[in-house]
């Protein structure tokens, strides 16, 4: 019986151990070129400009993030999918899109930027068989949220308070 | 004339003469200690690495003058040979001395006169107060007061107990040689199992086997095997260590002597020498593991170049990721290799991955960009890839 407990615990330390690496291993690779992408995504932008200028993202986070609740972006993906196993698509920009393999239209999508460390939460539109975002913001539990428009910078920096998030890896 | 007989007839002792086996014996610690004083004290340089050289029955070794001469101490002989009788051998003197009541045999190699008659004179001497044990304690005592007052000699064990970013010409070539000595140690305790380093020195044991196979267990060669063994050692481990220190003269030296081998392994060794002293010694010891010591070994004695160039070849992608990982220390300007947030385990885990040849050069690649970011998250995400990646 004990040998038996023994097996199964190895047995999904092994797995749990596996999803771990794998996830943290393709994230790290992904990254890396997101990041890439964006370095590249700033000079074309601005050929004749210092990049820093326009490091939007960065400014963003280093500024406004500071009041941005910290989450896990391992942990919340799979609270918010059900699993580790999924798609990252790198974007030109630098940003990721992390949604499950079975996604749907509609259903929430993370928008992971890089040059930042942020996520958001998103839903998925399926053009042409390609996942992209529907550019939509939601708080924590993927629940839409709607922007203030015309509203003062205190309104759109409480408004971000709930729909942006520092990562932690 | 004179001179020539005597030379003859000491020569004649030394074909002659022979063990009766060339095993250890394992020495006791005061002895150590007290030859450690005493050879320290005459500017001899010892390694923690070849204390119990077993492989070929050495007690202890200590270097002079860049490793070039050197002295062992074999401990509790027995055979057919004459006490305090210098005996001219092919390669070096030997001098067989009673100390405790035990035999101990000097092999001398490359020791200039002066030094060789004031050792010698003093081994007697240590063999009449040693005569009671608490005399003998007392010299222990005085001998390793004086070492300590008149050479200010480093112990070796001292030397690279440290993970601080430096030069490794400020460690210096005595202490890289001590590390390199200690890892070999390391290798042969199994403290480092997956670097078999030391099978290079088992060969060296082959080979005297060899000899042995002979009923008569010859002096002469035995410590011509002896010498052998220690030289090509000595020899490797300082050219190792010039080419760390001094780039720019050493890898051009190898060069000349390994050809196109000579060339990337003094890169290797100069990439090696970007990390902080005390890893740096690991990161070559991987090295070595690479190629095998034996191979190094026999390309250093002349023979063998080709087979070290296939070996090191195999190697250009390690040498691509060491040299990756020291522009991201210089990069980062660490202090510590801690700051990477990598522990040794995962370092040595690392280095022999990359020796071995089995780590994925383009995630390395990946890793160590993401271990230069500024972003803690990039860190974070880099180390435990790397971690899992091993």
């Amino acid at each position: 019986m004990q040998f038996i407990a023994f097996l199964l615990l190895s047995i999904s330390l092994g797995f749990a151990k596996g999803n771990f690496c794998d996830f943290d291993s393709d994230f790290a690779e992904k990254y890396m070129e997101a990041r890439s992408n964006y370095a590249a995504f700033l000079v074309k932008k601005r050929p004749e400009k210092d990049p820093s200028e326009y490091d939007y993202g960065s400014k963003r986070s280093r500024t406004l993030g500071v009041n941005w609740p910290t989450v896990s972006l391992k942990q919340k993906i799979q609270q918010l999918f059900g699993t580790n196993d999924v798609e990252i698509k790198v974007k030109p920009n630098g940003k990721m899109l992390i949604y499950p393999k079975n996604v749907t239209d509609g259903n929430p999508v993370m928008l992971f930027d890089s040059s930042g460390d942020y996520f958001r939460i998103s839903k998925s539109k399926i053009k042409n068989g390609e996942v992209m975002d529907q550019n939509s913001y939601h708080d924590i539990n993927g629940n839409p949220l709607v922007m203030p428009k015309g509203q003062s910078d205190e309104a759109w920096e409480a408004y971000a308070r709930q729909t942006h998030f520092k990562a932690t890896p | 004339m004179l001179f020539l007989l005597t030379l003859f007839i000491y020569s004649f002792f030394g074909y002659a003469s022979e063990y009766r086996n060339i095993e250890l014996s394992p020495a006791p610690q005061e002895f150590s200690q007290s030859m450690r004083n005493l050879f320290t004290k005459h500017g001899f340089t010892t390694f923690s690495g070849l204390e119990e050289f077993s492989s070929i029955g050495i007690n202890q070794i200590f270097f002079k003058d860049q490793n070039r001469s050197f002295i062992t101490v074999k401990y509790d002989v027995q055979g057919d040979f004459k006490l305090n009788e210098p005996m001219i051998l092919v390669n070096g003197t030997l001098l067989h001395i009673k100390i405790q009541s035990k035999t101990v045999a000097f092999f001398f190699k490359d020791i200039s006169p002066s030094d060789f008659s004031a050792i010698s004179e003093e081994l007697k001497r240590l063999d009449l107060v040693s005569l009671t044990s608490k005399v003998f304690h007392s010299f222990v005592i005085i001998t390793q007061a004086k070492a300590h007052e008149d050479c200010g000699v480093n112990h070796p064990a001292n030397v690279l107990n440290t993970t601080a970013i430096g030069s490794m010409a400020a460690v210096g070539a005595g202490a890289i040689a001590t590390g390199l000595f200690s890892c070999l140690q390391g290798a042969k305790e199994g403290a480092t199992a997956s670097l078999d380093i030391m099978s290079g020195l088992r060969g060296a044991k082959k080979s005297l086997t060899e000899f042995w196979k002979s009923p008569t267990k010859k002096l002469n060669e035995y410590y011509g095997a002896v010498s052998d063994t220690v030289v090509g050692m000595g020899n490797l481990i300082y050219t190792i260590g010039q080419a760390m220190i001094n780039p720019s003269e050493g890898i051009p030296k190898l060069t000349a002597k390994l050809g196109e081998a000579g060339r990337i392994l003094g890169t290797l060794l100069q990439s090696a020498a970007l990390f902080p002293p005390s890893v740096a010694i690991g990161v070559v010891c991987s090295i070595i593991t690479g190629m095998g010591i034996d191979t190094l070994l026999a390309a250093m004695t002349g023979v063998g170049s080709v087979l070290l160039l296939q070996k090191l070849r195999k190697m250009a992608s390690v040498a691509k990721m060491m040299e990756n990982l020291g522009k991201l220390i210089k990069k980062m300007k660490l202090t510590s290799l801690e700051q990477l947030g990598l522990s040794t385990e995962t370092l040595s885990k690392l280095f022999n991955k990359m020796a071995a040849g089995t780590l994925d050069s383009r995630k390395f690649d990946i890793f160590t960009d993401s271990l230069a970011s500024d972003s803690k998250f990039a860190r974070t995400l880099a180390t435990r890839g790397l971690q899992c990646s091993l």
